[in-house]
C-alpha cells in the first residue's frame, strides 16, 4: 500500500512538471505582450522598457521559465501585473471563495448522488426508479448556465427569494452570504449529481445480481444490512473512480458559474488573467488546480485501497 | 412423525415476455433429522429454484412462488414475508446453504471473520467477544489452520477449496437444522470435493443436521445420499431410496442419465447412450409428460394423456415414479435401439513406430514480474520437463487438477506459446521454433476444440462462415463453391442440419454450438486435434453425444486426439494411453489399463480415490481414502518431488530430489522412487 502510494506520488510529480511545461508555453506563445495590455495604448516605450524590466519579460525564456519554477519551490509565485498583486496572496484569497461554491457542491452531488442512485436500484423497475433515473438524465443533459439563468429569472425576478449575483464572505454576513451561495452550489452539483446517480444505480444493480448478496441473504440479514453492509461497499468501487474524474468537470463548472452569478473567484481571475496575458496569474493557476487535481486522484487511490482489499493486494 | 422439512406441491413460475414458465411445478419431498438426499438433474431441471423457493430467495419479480406449502418444523415457511423477521429466523438460522461458486459466494471486500460472525451475531445474539471465538471454533472445524489469524484475511487469500469451507463454517454458524448444498462441489478439483463432501457428511452425521445435496454427478449421490429425487423439466420424475434408484430405475429419465455417464468401473467396450432431443421449451407448457420428446421408450398414447403423476414403483415401498408406462432398464425401447457396446482399438507395436507427435523435455516457463520497474523477479514453471508421444490414430488422455499445466502443454504444443525449452516434434518435423510462415502447413494439420462453446464462438458470425473461416485462412486453394460444399459435408459429419449455417451462434444449444466448435477444428482436414476439456461445460447427456461423435470421427477420419480433461472417468472412457500431470510435470504414463487398474504414483491412486463411482454398490465396499491438503502455490513448488508434501509415503529423499519418468513396466513410466 505504501509503495502504492509512493508510486503514485512520483507519477503525479512527472504530470505536474509536464503540466508547467506546456502552460508556460502556451501562455508564451500566445500573440500579444502583457505590458502594453495593462499600460493601454497611450504608455510611452520608455514606461514599456521599465515594466518589462520589472517583471523579467525581457530574459530569455527559459530563464523566465527556470525563475518561475525555483520560485514555486520557495513558495514564491511571482507577482501579476494585471491586479498589480503578489500572486499567492491573491490566489490563496480566490481559492477560498472558489471553495466555498465547489466544496459544498461536490459533497451534496456525492451524497445525494448515491442516495439517490441506491433508492433507484434498490426500487428497480418501479416508479421510483423510473423518476430518479429520468430526472438524472435530465440533470446530465441541460447546459448548467440555462439552468442557472432559468434560476435566477424564477427565484429572483420572479419570486425574490433569492439574491441574483454577487458574493458575501460568511464572516460578513452569514444570512446573505448563504443566500447568496445557494443558487450557485445547486447548479454545479446537479451534473455531477445526476452522473453519480446514475452510475451508482448501475454499479449497485451490477453488485445485487452478484452470488455473495444471494450468500448474504441467504444468511437472514435483513435487506437494510445487505444493501448497505454488503451492496453498497462494493458499488462503491466504480462510484470513486468517478468521483476523482469529477474533480476536472467541477472546476470547468466553477468558471461557468463564477461568470454567471459573478463570483470572485479563482475562475473569474483566470478570466481576467487569460485575457490580458498575465502570465504569473495563469502559470500559477493551473499549476494550482493540476496539484489539486493530482491529490485528489491520489486520494482517490488510497481510498479505492481501503474499500477493495484486493487492490490492497495487487499492489 | 412429521418430518424436519416436508415441501408440498410447491409451484415456482417466471415471468417472461413470452409467456410464463413453470420453473418448479408441483414438487413435493420431504427431508428427516440426519438425512441425506439428493436431488439429481441436468441444467434447468428445476432442483436449484426449488431450493431458493423453500428459502423464499427467489427474485421476485420476475419470478413468484405461485402455490404449494412448505413445511419447516410444522410452520409454513411461505405464510412468512420473504424479508419479515420470521422468513430471516429460519433463513440462516435454521437453514444454511452452501452455493455452487467459491470464488464469488463470499463478498470480497469484507473479512471472513466479519461475514461468519455478522451471520452468528444476528441469529445467536452473542455479542462480539463470544461471536469471534465461535468464529475460531467453526474455523479449526471446516479445517482451517490457524483460524484466529485468519478470520482477518479476505477471501481473495483462499483457495477455492478453502472458500467453500468457510461458506460451509458460515452456513453451519448458527447449529441450522438443514444445510442445502447447492452444487456445492461442482467447480471444485477431485480431490477438493472429495474433502468437501467427507466434511459435510461427518458434520451431518455427528451433529444430526440433515442435508439437502443439489447436484448433477450421479457419483456423489451414489457415494452419500440415503435418497434420491431426480427432477426433470420442473417436476420430480423418480424418487427413492439411493438403492433402488440404482438398482431398478423406474423412469426413462434416469435410466437415460444412467446410460449416458461414464464410470470407473465400466468395462471398456461399453458404449454410452445420449439421451437424443432437447429438453421440451417450459414456457406455456402443455399438459403432457415433459419428457415425451425424448421418450425412448414412449408410446403413442403417452401423447394424449395428461403429465403423469409419481406412482409407486411395483413391489417397492417408498420408490415412486412418474411415467405412464411400466419401464425398467431392461424395457424394449420403443425408438430406434442403440448399441450399447463399441469396438475396442488393438494397437500393433506398428503404430507406436510412428508416434505423430513427440514432446522431449517441454518447458514452458512464465516470468512474474514485480517491483517499481516491473521487473522479472521470478518464473512460473507451468510445464516443466514434460516428455511423451502420441501415437497416430490413438487418443492420448492428459488428467489433472486446475492449475497442473495440461492446458499449458496442449497450447504450447500448438505453438500458441513459445516453449522455453525442449523439442516439439510433429509428424517428423521440429515445429518448436519455426516462424509463423513456416508453421502454416504444420498448424493446418493440427486444430482444437475449446472448453466454453459458449465463449469460443464469435457471437456475430454465421454458422457457416465459422467453420468457413479456417479453409480461407489456409489458402486452400478451393474455389467459393468447394468451400460451401464443404461446410455442408462438415455439418452432416458432427450432425447438424446445413440449413443452420446462416444463423448465429446463440441460435444453437450448448451441445450444438460445441457440434459446431467440432466442425470448425475440422474443415481443414487434420490429423490431430486437441481437446481442452471439449465436454466438461457440457450436461451430462449432450456430453454423451459429444463423446460419441468424438468417437465416430476418430474412426471415420483416422483421427489422433490430446484428450485434456479432469473427469478421470470420461478419460478413462475415452483414451487409449493416459498421463497424469502434477504441478507441471508428468508423473504417471500407461495405457489406461495399467494406469486405472494399478496406479503406480501415489498421486494417481490419490486421484482415482476420490473419484466416485455411480454405483451404490461400489460405493458401500469401497473405503474412501481422502488425500489431505491442497496443491500448493506454483510459487513455491515443494523441493525435490512436487507431491511430497501430500504424499503420505513420502521420505526424506523424496524432498531431496524431483524424480525423473522412468518406465517400471512395459509402457508404464512412473515419476516416483518408491514405485
Amino acid at each position: 500500500m505504501v509503495r502504492l502510494i509512493l508510486r503514485r506520488i512520483g507519477q503525479s510529480v512527472v504530470v505536474l512538471f509536464l503540466v508547467t511545461l506546456m502552460v508556460f508555453l502556451v501562455m508564451h506563445a500566445m500573440p500579444g505582450d502583457p505590458v502594453s495590455l495593462y499600460l493601454g495604448p497611450t504608455a510611452t516605450p520608455d514606461q514599456i522598457q521599465l515594466y518589462t524590466k520589472e517583471f523579467g519579460f525581457d530574459q530569455p525564456v527559459l530563464v523566465q521559465y527556470g525563475k518561475w519554477i525555483t520560485g514555486l519551490f520557495h513558495g514564491n509565485m511571482g507577482r501579476s501585473i494585471a491586479f498589480q498583486e503578489d500572486v499567492g496572496p491573491l490566489l490563496a484569497q480566490r481559492v477560498g471563495v472558489t471553495l466555498s461554491v465547489t466544496l459544498p457542491a461536490f459533497i451534496i452531488a456525492v451524497i445525494l448522488g448515491i442516495i439517490l442512485g441506491v433508492i433507484a436500484a434498490v426500487n428497480h423497475g418501479k416508479a421510483a426508479d423510473s423518476v430518479i433515473t429520468s430526472l438524472a438524465n435530465i440533470g446530465i443533459s441541460v447546459p448548467i448556465f440555462w439552468v442557472g439563468i432559468l434560476l435566477v429569472y424564477w427565484l429572483s425576478l420572479k419570486m425574490h427569494w433569492l439574491p441574483v449575483q454577487g458574493y458575501t464572505p460568511l464572516s460578513t454576513d452569514f444570512e446573505l452570504g448563504i443566500k447568496k451561495l445557494i443558487m450557485p452550489v445547486f447548479v454545479l452539483a446537479l451534473g455531477p449529481m445526476a452522473s453519480f446517480t446514475r452510475q451508482t444505480r448501475s454499479a449497485m444493480l451490477e453488485v445485487t445480481q452478484q452470488d455473495y448478496i444471494r450468500t448474504a441473504r441467504s444468511k437472514g440479514l435483513k435487506e437494510n444490512t445487505v444493501i448497505r453492509g454488503h451492496a453498497l461497499r462494493n458499488a462503491l468501487i466504480p462510484i470513486i473512480t468517478l468521483m476523482g474524474m469529477s474533480i476536472g468537470g467541477l472546476i470547468g463548472g466553477t468558471v461557468l458559474i463564477e461568470q454567471l452569478y459573478v463570483i470572485p473567484g479563482v475562475g473569474s481571475m483566470m478570466m481576467t488573467a487569460i485575457m490580458n496575458k498575465d502570465y504569473m496569474v495563469v502559470q500559477d493557476t493551473v499549476f494550482f488546480i493540476a496539484a489539486v487535481v493530482a491529490v485528489c486522484n491520489l486520494i482517490v487511490d488510497i481510498t479505492y485501497g481501503f474499500v477493495d482489499p484486493r487492490i490492497r493486494a495487487e499492489n | 412423525m412429521s418430518h424436519l422439512l416436508e415441501v408440498k406441491n410447491l409451484q415456482t413460475e417466471f415471468k417472461q415476455s413470452k409467456g410464463i414458465l413453470k420453473a418448479v411445478n408441483g414438487v413435493s419431498y420431504h427431508v428427516d433429522e440426519g438425512e441425506i438426499i439428493a436431488f439429481v438433474g441436468e441444467s434447468g431441471s428445476g432442483k436449484s429454484v426449488t431450493q431458493y423457493s423453500s428459502l423464499q430467495l427467489i427474485p421476485t419479480p420476475p419470478g413468484e412462488i405461485t402455490g404449494g406449502e412448505i413445511l419447516f418444523e410444522g410452520h409454513d415457511l411461505l405464510k412468512y414475508k420473504p424479508t419479515g423477521e420470521e422468513m430471516r429466523k429460519v433463513r440462516g438460522g435454521k437453514i444454511g446453504v452452501v452455493f455452487q461458486e467459491p470464488m464469488t459466494s463470499l463478498n470480497p471486500v469484507l473479512t471472513i471473520g466479519r461475514q461468519l460472525e455478522e451471520s452468528i451475531r444476528l441469529h445467536l445474539k452473542l455479542d462480539h467477544a463470544a461471536s469471534h471465538a465461535r468464529a475460531v471454533e467453526l474455523l479449526g472445524k471446516v479445517g482451517i489452520s490457524d483460524p484466529e489469524s485468519r478470520l482477518k484475511e479476505y477471501p481473495h487469500e483462499f483457495s477455492g477449496g478453502m472458500r467453500q469451507r468457510i461458506m460451509i463454517a458460515i452456513a453451519l454458524s448458527c447449529e441450522p437444522k438443514l444445510l442445502i448444498a447447492d452444487e456445492a462441489t461442482t467447480a471444485l478439483d477431485v480431490t477438493t470435493q472429495a474433502q468437501i463432501l467427507e466434511l459435510m457428511k461427518n458434520i451431518v452425521k455427528e451433529t444430526k443436521t440433515a442435508l439437502i445435496l443439489v447436484t448433477h454427478n450421479l457419483s456423489i449421490v451414489a457415494r452419500y445420499a440415503d435418497r434420491v429425487y431426480v427432477m426433470y423439466a420442473g417436476e420430480i420424475v423418480e424418487n427413492g431410496t439411493t438403492e433402488e434408484i440404482f438398482k431398478s430405475p423406474s423412469h426413462p429419465y434416469t435410466i437415460g442419465l444412467m446410460n449416458a455417464v461414464p464410470s470407473l468401473t465400466d468395462p471398456k467396450d461399453r458404449k454410452l447412450v445420449p439421451i437424443e432431443g432437447f429438453v421440451t421449451n417450459l414456457v406455456n407448457r402443455k399438459d403432457q409428460c415433459a419428457f415425451l420428446n425424448r421418450c425412448p421408450y414412449a408410446e403413442e398414447s403417452c401423447g394424449t394423456l395428461p403429465d403423469p403423476l409419481l406412482k409407486p414403483v411395483e413391489g417397492e415401498d417408498n420408490h415412486f415414479a412418474a411415467c405412464h408406462r411400466k419401464i425398467t432398464k431392461e424395457a424394449k425401447r420403443t425408438k430406434a435401439a442403440v448399441d450399447s457396446t463399441r469396438e475396442v482399438k488393438a494397437f500393433t507395436e506398428e503404430a507406436k513406430k510412428d508416434p505423430i507427435l513427440k514432446v522431449e523435455h517441454l518447458k514452458m516457463y512464465f516470468p512474474v514480474y514485480g517491483g517499481m520497474l516491473h521487473k522479472e523477479v521470478g518464473q512460473i514453471k507451468a510445464v516443466d520437463d514434460v516428455s511423451f508421444e502420441v501415437y497416430r490414430g490413438e487418443t492420448f488422455g492428459l488428467v489433472g487438477e486446475s492449475g497442473c499445466g495440461k492446458s499449458t502443454v496442449a497450447r504450447t504444443v500448438l505453438r500458441l506459446n513459445h516453449a522455453t525449452d525442449g523439442k516439439i516434434i510433429f509428424d517428423g518435423n521440429d515445429i518448436t521454433h519455426l516462424n509463423d510462415t513456416e508453421l502454416l502447413p504444420s498448424r493446418r494439420n493440427m486444430s482444437m476444440i475449446f472448453q466454453d462453446p459458449f465463449g469460443s464462438l464469435d457471437p456475430r458470425q454465421r454458422a457457416g462462415d465459422i467453420v468457413m473461416e479456417p479453409m480461407k485462412n489456409f489458402k486452400l486453394k478451393m474455389t467459393r463453391e468447394e468451400m460451401d460444399h464443404r461446410v455442408e459435408e462438415l455439418f452432416r459429419v458432427v450432425g447438424l442440419d446445413p440449413a443452420y449455417r446462416d444463423r448465429v451462434p446463440h441460435e444453437f444449444s450448448g451441445g450444438q454450438r460445441q457440434r459446431l466448435v467440432i466442425a470448425r477444428s475440422l474443415s481443414t482436414d487434420p490429423s490431430f486435434i486437441v481437446c481442452d476439456e471439449a465436454i466438461s461445460a457440457l450436461d451430462v447427456s449432450i456430453q454423451a453425444q459429444v463423446i460419441n461423435l468424438l468417437e465416430e470421427l476418430q474412426q471415420q477420419l483416422g483421427l489422433t486426439y490430446l484428450f485434456i480433461a479432469h473427469d478421470l472417468s470420461v478419460v478413462r472412457h475415452i483414451s487409449d494411453r493416459v498421463g497424469v500431470m502434477y504441478m507441471g510435470r508428468l508423473v504417471e504414463l500407461a495405457d489406461w489399463k495399467s494406469l486405472y487398474d494399478h496406479p503406480m504414483h501415489p498421486y494417481t491412486q490419490a486421484l482415482l480415490d476420490s473419484v466416485p463411482v455411480p454405483d451404490p454398490d461400489v460405493e458401500a465396499g469401497r473405503e474412501t481414502k481422502i488425500i489431505k491438503g491442497e496443491v500448493p502455490s506454483m510459487m513455491h513448488r515443494p523441493s525435490g518431488c512436487a507431491f511430497s508434501s501430500r504424499c503420505p509415503h513420502a521420505t526424506e529423499a523424496c524432498r531431496r530430489e524431483a524424480p525423473p519418468l522412468v518406465e517400471k513396466e512395459p509402457g508404464h513410466r512412473v515419476a516416483c522412487i518408491l514405485a
